[in-house]
Formats: C-alpha cells, structure tokens, sequence
C-alpha cells in the first residue's frame, strides 16, 4: 500500500470514528442493537458503543432487576472473544449482594471472560473506570459505584465518555440500590439513562425468567419510553412483552436536564449530520 | 556492673533504658541500608550484621576497601562499628567481635587461635567447665581432641569451634531471597526530585529487559529499591501478569503504584542509589507482534490487569473458575487475575430459568418467615425490614452440605426460589430440617434474582 493509500485508509476511519460509525475486523458495530424495534428505533439503531449509559434501579428490592439489565446489555454488547470488566465498590457488594458468575452465565454472560476489580471506594472505582474505559482490548465495562457518587460529577462523567469514545469501550454505570438518594448529577452527561423495576412473572409453570421494567429516561438523540422486556439467557435477546406509551421525562429527570442544559454537551459526534439518516462513506475505487 | 557503681567510676555516665525492640529495629535499618553493598544481608542478633559479599567487592575496589567504606560511613553516622573479612561467615563473626577487624601480615590461623573462649559462644556452665580446665583461648582449645571435647562439653561446642576457625563453611540466611538479576545506579550527588529517580529507573529497567533478553527471559516480578542519603530504604515491588521485558510497562506499574502509595515516597535529603531487581522471571521467546486484533486486545487487557492490579492490589482483580462442590457459595472460586488465566465455564441448561442467583450475599442475610406449613415455602418475609408478600416459590430444592468438612456447621439447606407480588425475585433458604436437625430452623436470603 503506497503512503498516499495509506493516510487516506487512516483518514476514513478516523472520519467513520467520529461520525459513530466504527468498523472493525471483529464485526463490532457502532451500536448495540436491543433487536426490539421500537427501541431500537428511539435509540437510531441501538445504545452507541464507545459511549457511557447509566442504568439505576428503581426499588431497593429490584437492584438485581438492574444489574439483570445492564448484565443483558453487557452481553449482547459483549464482543466475541474480548474481555468484560466489571468494577464494583466494596459497599455495592456488601449491599446489593456480590455478582455471582454461576447466575451470570445463565444471564448469557460467559464468566470466562468476565474480570472482576473490587475497589475500596468511590474514588477507587473512578480511577479504575478511567483506565478501563482507555484500554482498547475491552469490549465493556461495567462500573457500579455505591452511595451519593460525588466523585461522579459532570466533569468526570465526562471525561469517561471521551475516554471511551476514543477506545470504543461501552461503559455501563450501574447503580442497582439506594433509589431515595438523588440522581448524581453526572449522571446527565451519560449518552442515555435507564430506570429498571422488576416485572412479575407471567402465568405458567415455568416462571421466572429475568424480566425489566426498562424506562428509558434520558437519551440525548431520541425518544424517551418504557418498555417491559424478557431477556433470554440461551439466545442473548430480548423480548418486547408489554410496550408501554411514550412518555415525558420525569420531574426529577427535568431538574437534572435543565441543570445540565447551560453546560451543553460538547462532544456531539453526529450533530453534523443533522440528524437525519447518515450515509455510510462511499470506498474509493 | 550495677548502675550505682558505674556511677562511682564515672560521674557524669548517661544511663537510658534498655529498648530490645528499638535496637532490632535500628538494626534492621542498618541492614536495610547495607543492602548498598550486596542483596545478602543476615541479621545477627543483637548488634551483628552478616553480609555475603562474594562476587561484589571488586565493585568497591576490592575486600579490604569494602570494608574501610562500610566503617567509614558508618561511623559517619555516629555507630560504633568493627568490621572484618574472612573466608567463612564464622571466621569473619569471630574476628569482628574480638579483633580490630583490619587484615594484617600476621597469620589469621594465629590471631584466631589468640582469641578469647567467648569467641565460641560457650553456654554458661561450659565456659566455667573451660576456665576450670584451664583453658583461655580458642587455640588452646582446639589442641584438645575432638572426641574429648565432644564428650566433656557436648558437640556444639566442637561445632562452634569448627565454625570459627572457618573449618566449616555455614552459608548464611539473607533476610531476603537474592534476586536472581539487579541492576543499579548510583549517583554522585543525591538526587532530590523523584522523576530524576524514575528516569533513572527507566535506563536500568532498559538494560534489564536487554539482559534478560539475551538470556531469553522476561520479568514476572520486579522491585525497586530507592536508598536515601540518610540510611532511609524505600521498596516498590511489582508484579507482571504476562512476562514482560517493556522497559515502559514497568515503570508505568511503578508510577501507578507510587501514585497509589498512603504515605508517598520521600526523597528527604535525595537518593544516592536506585537499584531495579528481578525477583521473579520466566521463559519468554522473543516473539513476533501478533497482527490481529484478537492478539492486541488480548494484550491490551493483560496490560490494564497489570496497572490495576499496582493501584489496587492484586488480590483485588479477579477471574472467577468454576468449582465442583455442594454449598452454592463454592460453586465459583475467584483467583487474582494476574494469576489466573481465563478457564472455559460449563454451558448452563438451556431453556430453564436461572438456578442460580445474579447476586449473591456474601453472608447469607437473616431473614423473619411466616410459612403455611413448617416445612413449606414461605408466605411472606421481612428483609431489611420491608414485607414482602410471595405470589410465587419454587422448591425446596435440598442441598446437604458435606459432613466430611470439619468446618462446616453441616446443617441441611432447603432452597426456594420466590418471587414477591412486585416481581422481584429471591433466594432463599430454611437452614436445617425440622425437628430432625433443629427445633426451629432460621431462615435466611441467600441471593437476588434478575
């Protein structure tokens, strides 16, 4: 391949990186598809890879819901043969109850790939999400922090978002407990946010498949909704049981907006496009 | 002598208390520090230090230079020191203790011989048994016969003998394991700043990793040591999940851990040696850069386990395996990441709801129950203090723990799965059989599921 060559193929893929689109060897795709299309329609294709999403749990008792959900979207965003980190405070563990690698592999998650960092505190998880959401072997992080998350302001969020735009790691901060506490506020300067309550089974003898109430409460390019997901183990999908109505944010989810809106985010990777349909690049050739 | 008659003889005597523990401790220092001049350094309690200096003192300019630059900085420092060289660790003690340490023409055989019997290290009633005998110095003693010496103060007196007058050749026992390869660097002038050090660190790491090249291995464990003007040693050890010769990965785990440090690393008056050791390493081929992706990211995370695993610690970053064993809570063992590799999981039964909980307590949560039948599954429970009404319970599902451990309090665990009106589901479990184990068994929640 001749230098000119080159730069050019260095070029379209730095180009197709900020525009969200990034292709790989591996078949990753620039998004993680729920295979619902009505989600996948509010979110313009699926959750962005290389972006950070928060899911919090909506009900003390529900906090395995929203780990459920976000190991769900841990697997299906799981690259084939790259590792998952999960990072998870001491207190998180001591509270919600550890993850436990039996149950998930019956989630889908192969536990062969899962590395598990247990950090003392808030801080420690930080700095850990830092060099995990930078390291380009990883396909997603899990981060699960405990308690108010002040260190978890909007100027960290951020700088993990940047981190892992340029790494192209998925970043998922889960915060399954503590539902009275209020939202962080870094939590606006995720690319989307979830709020998940458990569902009761349907009727039938074999109840108790992994189910959400999965309200999608902020996504900064799109529509809100709720929707009541069935997640299979075996196939890694889910299943739209109940679609719910499209809803407004919520009124703390407001707050948090409007509170977010004098400091407007600054890296918009698809603003540019105007938010119609993107063409993909055209080769040379 | 008592301190009253001490003070008779000499008036202005300064008496301090006796501090065991502060001596031990100062005399760790000094071996901490003498360290500088070789990796093997042995206590000899109270106030003795053995150095293994084979092989290190042309370094110094030779056996009797070595010597002269230990008692010279030393007495810098304010200590009483004598020091001496000899072939053998027992040989050199005894001249030390007893000589002015200095090599002169004389025949060493000689001075040896005009030694006191304290050289020996005679127990009480042994040195009375010699001085009874008449005998004064270690030469007079050894032109007695073994065997009679053997039979009238025991062996261990022919052993002592033996070892000072070097006809026995005790290795001694360093304090720390010799790294198997070290490089170091000293400064003529202490250095102040500690990125000075590091840069430092770096050539050495660079001319480590080439060492270990040529020898076709690379580093598992590696420590540096930074040794402070004032005597003060400072270790840093890190550990390599991947054997490694990347000058740059070491010191990145060496600045990750020295960010991490509670207390950080003082340079006080300036370093004036840094020294890079290996204290582990492991084949490693020189390889050529694998040009997949697979191969890169694979790296990528081994890197990432190393940095964490400096910050963090590594018994912090783990990889689960799965265990073969009865008690749920020993159906995954987690192993720090560094040491363990990824091992393949059993594929779980298709088309089932989980068995197994998403999240686990480590210690199993008391729960209040109120169950139809005792030996029925729950109607409703309170945990952390909230209600929870069952709509649905799956169970028991029985497991005996195994009664072949000693540990174990090896009462029978009954499992329901349950599921309360608001759908969130549980583990858990009525701990011993009624009547047959326990009057009334305790419930407890053992998991969460999604």
């Amino acid at each position: 391949m001749s230098a000119a060559a080159e730069t050019l193929a260095a070029l379209r893929t730095a180009v197709a990186r900020i525009e969200g689109h990034v292709e790989d060897g591996l078949g990753e795709t620039a998004r993680i598809a729920f295979g619902v299309p009505d989600i996948d329609a509010a979110l313009g294709g699926g959750l962005r890879r290389g972006a950070l999403h928060a899911v919090s749990g909506a009900s003390a008792a529900g906090s395995a819901a929203a780990t459920g959900f976000a190991v769900a979207l841990a697997a299906r965003a799981a690259l084939k043969g790259r590792a998952v980190l999960w990072i998870r405070q001491d207190m998180a563990g001591r509270e919600n109850g550890e993850p436990w690698p039996v149950g998930l592999a019956e989630l889908g998650l192969d536990p062969a790939r899962l590395v598990m960092v247990r950090a003392a505190d808030e801080g420690a998880v930080l700095k850990a999400s830092e060099a995990a959401l930078a390291c380009r072997g990883l396909s997603v992080a899990l981060i699960e922090p405990f308690g108010r998350l002040a260190a978890f302001d909007r100027v960290a969020v951020r700088r993990l978002s940047l981190a892992a735009g340029q790494s192209g790691v998925t970043g998922l901060i889960v915060r399954a407990g503590a539902p009275s506490l209020a939202v962080p506020v870094g939590f606006s300067a995720a690319e989307t946010r979830w709020r998940v309550k458990p569902v009761a089974s349907g009727a039938g003898e074999d109840w108790g498949r992994p189910r959400f109430a999965a309200e999608l409460v902020r996504n900064r390019r799109g529509d809100l909704g709720r929707w009541t997901l069935g997640w299979s183990g075996d196939e890694r999908s889910f299943s739209l049981l109940d679609r719910g109505r499209f809803l407004a944010a919520p009124e703390d989810e407001r707050a948090a907006d409007s509170r977010d809106r004098a400091a407007q985010p600054f890296d918009r990777p698809d603003q540019a496009a105007g938010g119609g349909r993107r063409l993909p690049l055209r080769r040379a050739g | 002598m008592p301190l009253a008659e001490a003070r008779a003889v000499c008036l202005d005597v300064r008496a301090v208390p006796a501090d065991p523990g502060a001596d031990a401790l100062l005399l760790e220092g000094i071996a901490d520090w003498c360290e500088r001049y070789t990796p093997l350094v042995a206590l000899d309690p109270p106030s003795g230090l053995l150095l293994d200096v084979s092989g290190c003192a042309h370094f110094f300019g030779g056996e009797e230079a070595l010597r002269a630059d230990v008692v010279a900085a030393l007495s810098a420092r304010g200590f009483g020191v004598r020091a001496a060289v000899a072939d053998t660790p027992g040989v050199a003690r005894a001249l030390a203790r007893f000589t002015a340490g200095d090599r002169t023409e004389e025949d060493e055989a000689a001075v040896l011989g005009g030694l006191p019997i304290d050289a020996l290290d005679p127990s009480e009633d042994v040195r009375i048994g010699l001085l009874r005998a008449g005998l004064t110095s270690v030469g007079a003693v050894a032109r007695r016969g073994r065997g009679e010496l053997a039979a009238r103060f025991g062996a261990a007196l022919v052993d002592a003998l033996d070892r000072t007058l070097g006809r026995t050749d005790a290795p001694i026992s360093p304090r720390r394991p010799a790294p198997s390869r070290l490089v170091e660097r000293r400064f003529a002038e202490p250095v102040l700043a500690l990125d000075a050090a590091l840069a430092a660190l770096r050539a050495l790491a660079d001319a480590l990793g080439r060492r270990l090249e040529a020898a076709g291995e690379g580093l598992k464990a590696a420590e540096a040591t930074f040794f402070r003007t004032d005597g003060r040693v400072a270790r840093i050890a890190v550990a390599f999940g991947r054997a490694t010769r990347d000058p740059d990965l070491v010191l990145r785990l060496l600045r990750e851990k020295l960010d991490a440090l509670a207390d950080p690393l003082d340079p006080g008056f300036g370093f004036d040696l840094v020294r890079l050791s290996a204290l582990a390493v492991e084949t490693l081929a020189p390889e050529a850069r694998s040009l997949d992706a697979a191969g890169d990211a694979d790296q990528a995370v081994v890197a990432l386990i190393d940095r964490l695993a400096a910050r963090h610690g590594r018994r912090r970053i783990l990889r689960y395996a799965p265990h073969d064993a009865h008690r749920p809570e020993a159906e995954a063992r987690a192993a720090p990441a560094q040491a363990a590799s990824a091992t393949s999981w059993p594929q779980p039964f298709e088309s089932e709801p989980p068995r197994r909980p998403l999240r686990m307590f480590a210690a199993p949560e008391a729960i209040d129950v109120i169950a139809e039948v005792p030996d029925g599954p729950p109607v409703r429970f309170v945990w952390r203090r909230v209600t929870h009404a069952v709509a649905r319970a799956e169970g028991p599902e029985r497991i005996a723990l195994e009664w072949w451990r000693q540990d174990a309090a090896a009462l029978t665990r009954d499992y329901f799965r349950v599921e309360d009106a608001e759908g969130a589901r549980f583990w858990l479990y009525r701990d011993g059989l009624y009547v047959r184990e326990v009057e009334r068994p305790r419930w407890f929640l053992h998991g969460l599921f999604a």
